[in-house]
């Protein structure tokens, strides 16, 4: 048959490229979906309807309220900046369902899900059975921390997703050693660094994976530039935070106040700008701050907290599986530990009030940890005549894993459920509703961020002026209070005579509005 | 190794978190963000003065309890009275001392496992100080001052 010279052909048109290029990603995405086992799309779709029926309706308060403000407003947010999620929410807060807060407070609940689904799949790559990583998926999304913090916007979610995509990707290289896989793994590590400075504590453990499996491969010169090619690829994302800034956000908390209270932004268009809101020193003060008496202390307190998280049963599979990774799979088992050392160390000596909630990757180790010891267990009893009385304990050691998920959805989900509170909106209206005009609002975290929601997302109020009491010194506040009373209200959420002995509070409202002592004749 | 050591070895291994009962105790706390309020502000008192005159009445400002919660109040350890705080933590008080004498007093207040505290002293040289807003007003008894004194100052 004579073909058609290709030169002749007529050429395809754009629309017509352009279908054609989706319609080959919808099929392979098909494909994949249709590969997919059953019990990891379940892994993601039951924690996914969980959180739906158990998030928090609208803004939530304390970092969720500056998280979803910035992101809706194109906002800089406190070191160390998060970009990525900045990006990420300025699309996802655009979408139509319920309020602005509420679908920040989605966003959380789905990258939950995906870190779930993430575990489920890790554990199918080193061949842990279906009923046992249910059983330990299980235990990770009824965690009491784990779920709680997928109902409302936090950055913690999207760092363990990421976290579960960084494994997947490191195990993906051991079977296809290459520059494109390795670069890949740095893709993600800068991604993931883009978004949370915590990555760097996984780091570790990835370096030691790399090097037991494959160390000739990993140190060619080739697939160290892949590896730093994609890394500087993701950490390029924090360009992103001076590009905000030149937009002059109204939302801003990389900066602090002076005594007329003016704000002066860091200038994050200077490397030295842009590495102090990077670097954290914000809070480089709360770090190592526990004595060696102390530490022991916040040992047992973490070995407690492990225990809560996965409802009792999970604390002796979990050092099981430990131990049981480690001896078969020194690469994987290395990396694991590593990973929980330095993320669970870490945040032991971190001296914040909420640092129980930033034990999640330090959840996710666990869970895996978990899957490979229930299938252990489970192989342990297995049996295949039913006559055998293995069957018997096999069968009960089945009923007691899935149990106790269900155990655990049932008695985490009274103290997690969110969907009806609506106590952060009803503060922040409270505080619009009870405050004179043009007034000044003092406040902490729990006070100004769902003020500035308020107006900024909402445009309530823009008469007010918030200011968070972390962005200013104590003596430049002492100095604008001063001066500025008397011409304009002023409202605190705490004791006015902390600012000046002078000064007293009267209530207002959920706030206290400062006046001046009388003097005493 | 026996069927029944097996099973004896793996639900030992899975309920081995079970001796830790007593010592921890199952999740009970609910996680919203009131749990960390106290992070930037403890419960506080505030006393409109620090001295006045026997019979003067002075304005009691608490805030960042518990929201809801009951307060107790004592004056030098004796309990005067209870009142509500409102869904801020705040609430306010009068202490009314006509019947007191003078002397030191610690008023405190109790409620939802959080405890705050100020003070004032009732001496005669002081003003006398009106009401200067109206509530719950607790009236201190005699008996209750702490009499201070002090020693006198002789340079060397």
């Amino acid at each position: 048959m004579n073909r058609v010279p290709a030169g002749l052909l007529p050429r395809p048109s754009p629309v017509r490229l352009t279908a054609q290029f989706w319609r080959a990603r919808i099929r392979f995405a098909g494909g994949l979906l249709a590969a997919t086992p059953w019990h990891v799309g379940l892994a993601f779709l039951a924690p996914l309807a969980i959180y739906i029926l158990t998030l928090a309706p609208t803004i939530y308060n304390l970092d969720s309220a500056e998280l979803t403000t910035a992101a809706a407003t194109g906002g800089l947010l406190r070191s160390t900046g998060y970009p990525l999620y900045l990006i990420i929410g300025r699309f996802w807060s655009r979408m139509p369902l319920g309020d602005v807060g509420y679908r920040m407070n989605l966003l959380s609940a789905v990258m939950g899900s995906l870190t779930v689904g993430g575990v489920a799949l890790i554990l199918r790559q080193i061949h842990v059975g279906r009923l046992a990583t249910i059983a330990a998926v299980g235990l990770l999304a009824t965690a009491p921390y784990f779920w709680s913090l997928s109902l409302v916007a936090e950055v913690y979610t999207l760092h363990t997703a990421l976290m579960t995509s960084l494994i997947l990707a490191v195990l993906f290289w051991s079977r296809r050693p290459g520059y494109q896989t390795l670069g890949l793994v740095g893709l993600i590590v800068g991604l993931s660094l883009s978004h949370h400075l915590a990555t760097a504590l996984l780091v570790p453990g990835v370096i030691w994976f790399l090097l037991w499996s494959d160390p000739r491969r990993a140190l060619r010169p080739g697939s160290i530039l892949a590896a730093m090619g994609g890394l500087l690829l993701g950490l390029s994302l924090y360009l992103y935070l001076p590009y905000l800034q030149a937009a002059s956000p109204a939302f801003n908390y990389a900066g602090v106040y002076d005594a007329s209270g003016i704000f002066h932004p860091v200038n994050l268009q200077t490397p030295g700008g842009l590495w102090w809101l990077i670097s954290g020193q914000a809070f480089a003060t709360q770090m190592f701050a526990y004595t060696a008496g102390e530490l022991i202390g916040e040992a047992w307190w973490l070995i407690r907290h492990i225990w809560r998280a996965f409802f009792f049963v999970g604390l002796g599979p979990g050092i099981l599986g430990s131990l049981l990774v480690f001896r078969r799979n020194r690469a994987l088992g290395g990396m694991l530990l590593l990973m929980f050392a330095f993320s669970a160390g870490f945040y032991l000596q971190y001296r914040v009030v909420d640092k129980d909630t930033m034990f999640l990757p330090a959840y996710v180790i666990w869970a895996l940890w978990l899957g490979i010891a229930f299938q252990w267990l489970l192989n342990l009893l297995g049996a295949r005549d039913p006559a055998d009385l293995k069957t018997g304990l096999l069968t009960a050691l089945k009923i007691t894993l899935i149990g106790s998920v269900l155990a655990a959805l049932a008695w985490n989900w009274k103290a997690v459920d969110l969907s009806n509170d609506y106590t952060t909106r009803e503060r922040g209206e409270a505080i619009l509703a009870a405050a004179a005009p043009e007034a000044l609002v003092l406040g902490w975290w729990d006070t100004v961020p769902v003020i500035q929601y308020l107006q900024l997302v909402e445009g309530k109020r823009p008469d007010i002026t918030p200011m968070n009491l972390f962005l200013i010194d104590r003596n430049e506040l002492r100095a604008l209070v001063l001066a500025q009373l008397g011409q304009r209200p002023i409202y605190l959420d705490g004791p006015a005579s902390e600012i000046d002995g002078r000064l007293r509070g009267r209530p207002a409202g959920p706030l206290f509005e400062i006046q001046l002592r009388e003097p005493d004749q | 190794m026996t069927n029944l050591k097996r099973a004896a070895l793996a639900f030992g291994i899975l309920l081995i978190g079970a001796a830790l009962i007593p010592f921890v105790g199952m999740p009970s706390e609910t996680f919203t963000w009131t749990r960390y309020t106290s992070a930037y502000q403890d419960a506080f008192l505030e006393i409109n003065f620090p001295t006045g005159q026997p019979g003067s009445t002075f304005t009691v400002t608490g805030g960042k309890f518990p929201a809801n919660s009951q307060v107790t109040v004592t004056a030098n350890g004796f309990v005067l009275g209870n009142l509500a705080a409102d869904s801020s933590g705040s609430f306010q008080f009068l202490v009314d001392t006509s019947s007191a004498e003078t002397g030191f007093y610690e008023i405190s207040a109790s409620g939802g496992g959080q405890t705050a505290a100020t003070g004032f002293f009732l001496a005669d040289h002081a003003p006398l100080r009106a009401p200067d807003t109206s509530g719950v007003t607790f009236a201190l008894p005699a008996g209750l001052a702490i009499q201070t004194s002090f020693l006198p100052f002789v340079p060397k």
